[in-house]
């Protein structure tokens, strides 16, 4: 049976690890270092900071946009976002800034829009073309404001295509 | 660095990986079982009484995931993205945060797993997977009433520190998914070096042993090296005796879901003083009132 120092220093042993492992483990990052946008045209220094992987070509434009309310999330209103950007697809890592919005919580869509049509695009009931949704939605579900509202920081999003 | 190991985990990629491998590790322990009972069966030792247990354990299964949908999930994901709000770290998902994060939830399980040992009122939940006096995958399914509510007291840190709070169910998933893998007879020692960095069915076998010199041993989950570097590490060397001390006697699920409340509903209710209830709640299993030793035996009972 254990001792009591032995417990206690288990427990300072496993303390240290967890902070330590954490620790090392933030400093583990995929970093994008320069902006590819801004909506000030300046590098963040507050506000949102989104870095956006995976997109499968350089066909077509990357459309970022911001939502501070539900009714605009929902119907992916680009003329009633908080913020927009809209830059060419690139298969590497992206990296855009959101420098004014520094307060509240926001929902990001990045829609790779291939045929520059602006919209998502369907075929039967599945989308044809890739998106980004931040926050934690679930992965067979339509995206909700509220679980894809998330606070200014440093945000990495996957583009998820569900069709080749 | 090469890119792979740091190009982020997407959330959705979590969940595939999550469902995906919940499912079919299932369909795999019910192939397994069915290879270890037909095994027991050439050897002559499958017995009503085996097959009895079995269904049991399947059917505490569906009360524990009754209790735990009604009850703790929603109380489980509000607490893990509540906390991620104040996480002290930024940690980014990707495959070398995966591994430090697995590493880590297999401590913190080794951890909830010692004190669900070692603390009466978390033992009377616990001690329903201990239950059984068989040792095969079934097992594994057996849980108590709170089994799907302690854990999150013990890996909330880890969102907290930074840890995205669905890589953190991923890892808990994977501790618990190897774990129950250990659940089983028909494989023995493995090759040292295996057996000396990580857990396996034979040192789960002592954990399940009511065997004296096996008892509150090898509460690891994924590593054996926690319990080998904390104290509580046994090697399998004699015969092992399963289920509990007191064993229950019952194939009922009923009676197995909810023995270890009833248990120290009793004690609770005939001990005399506060101190005395107290004790039965918060001591050790096997703890008796003063005037007599503090515990029955050098290491409670099981």
């Amino acid at each position: 049976m254990p001792s009591n120092a032995m417990r206690l220093s288990a427990a300072a042993v496993t303390i240290a690890l967890t902070i330590g492992g954490a620790y090392l483990a933030s400093g583990l990052r995929y970093v994008v270092p320069e902006a590819n946008a801004s909506t000030t045209d300046t590098e963040n220094v507050s506000g949102y900071q989104i870095n956006i992987h995976d997109t499968r070509s350089d066909q077509g434009k990357l459309l970022i946009m911001a939502f501070d309310h539900q009714e605009a999330f929902d119907a992916l209103d680009y003329k009633a976002v908080s913020g927009y950007l809209e830059i060419p697809a690139d298969a590497a890592s992206l990296r855009v800034d959101f420098p004014d919005l520094t307060e509240g919580y926001h929902a990001f869509f990045v829609l790779h829009d291939e045929n520059g049509d602006y919209e998502l695009n369907f075929e039967g009931e599945l989308p044809s073309e890739g998106y980004a949704v931040s926050g934690t939605n679930e992965a067979y579900g339509e995206p909700v404001f509220d679980y894809s509202v998330i606070v200014p920081g440093t945000h990495d999003l996957s583009v998820r295509y569900w069709l080749p | 660095m090469p890119d792979f190991l740091l190009k982020p985990i997407p959330g959705f990629q979590l969940e595939i990986w999550e469902k995906f491998i919940g499912d079919w590790f299932f369909v795999f322990a019910i192939a397994f079982l069915v290879f270890e009972l037909a095994l027991y069966a050439l050897r002559g030792k499958l017995s009503k009484h085996m097959a009895d247990d079995t269904v049991t354990n399947y059917i505490t299964l569906a009360f524990f995931l009754i209790t735990t949908t009604l009850l703790f999930a929603t109380l489980y994901a509000a607490a893990y993205f509540f906390a991620a709000e104040f996480a002290v770290f930024s940690i980014q998902t990707n495959l070398l945060t995966l591994a430090i994060c697995l590493i880590l939830a297999d401590l913190a399980y080794y951890w909830e797993h010692r004190i669900l040992h070692r603390i009466n009122f978390l033992w009377a939940t616990h001690s329903v997977h201990h239950s059984s006096p068989f040792f095969n995958i079934s097992v594994a399914y057996r849980h108590g009433p709170l089994d799907g509510f302690w854990p999150l007291f013990f890996h909330l840190p880890l969102v907290l520190l930074g840890f995205d709070p669905l890589l953190v169910l991923v890892c808990e998933l994977f501790v618990q998914l190897f774990q129950t893998a250990l659940h089983t007879e028909v494989i023995g020692k493995l090759w040292k070096p295996i057996e000396l960095l990580f857990n396996t069915p034979s040192h789960h076998r002592v954990h399940h042993g009511s065997n004296r010199k096996y008892l509150d041993k090898n509460y690891a989950g994924i590593f054996i090296i926690w319990d080998r570097m904390f104290g509580t590490f046994e090697e399998e060397i004699e015969d092992v005796k399963y289920g509990l001390t007191r064993p229950i006697n019952s194939i009922n699920p009923f009676v197995a879901f909810f023995h270890g409340f009833t248990r120290l509903g009793a004690e609770v209710a005939k001990a005399e003083g506060l101190y005395n209830k107290l004790g039965h709640l918060f001591g050790p299993p096997g703890w008796k009132p003063k005037k007599k030793p503090v515990q029955s035996t050098s290491e409670g009972e099981k």
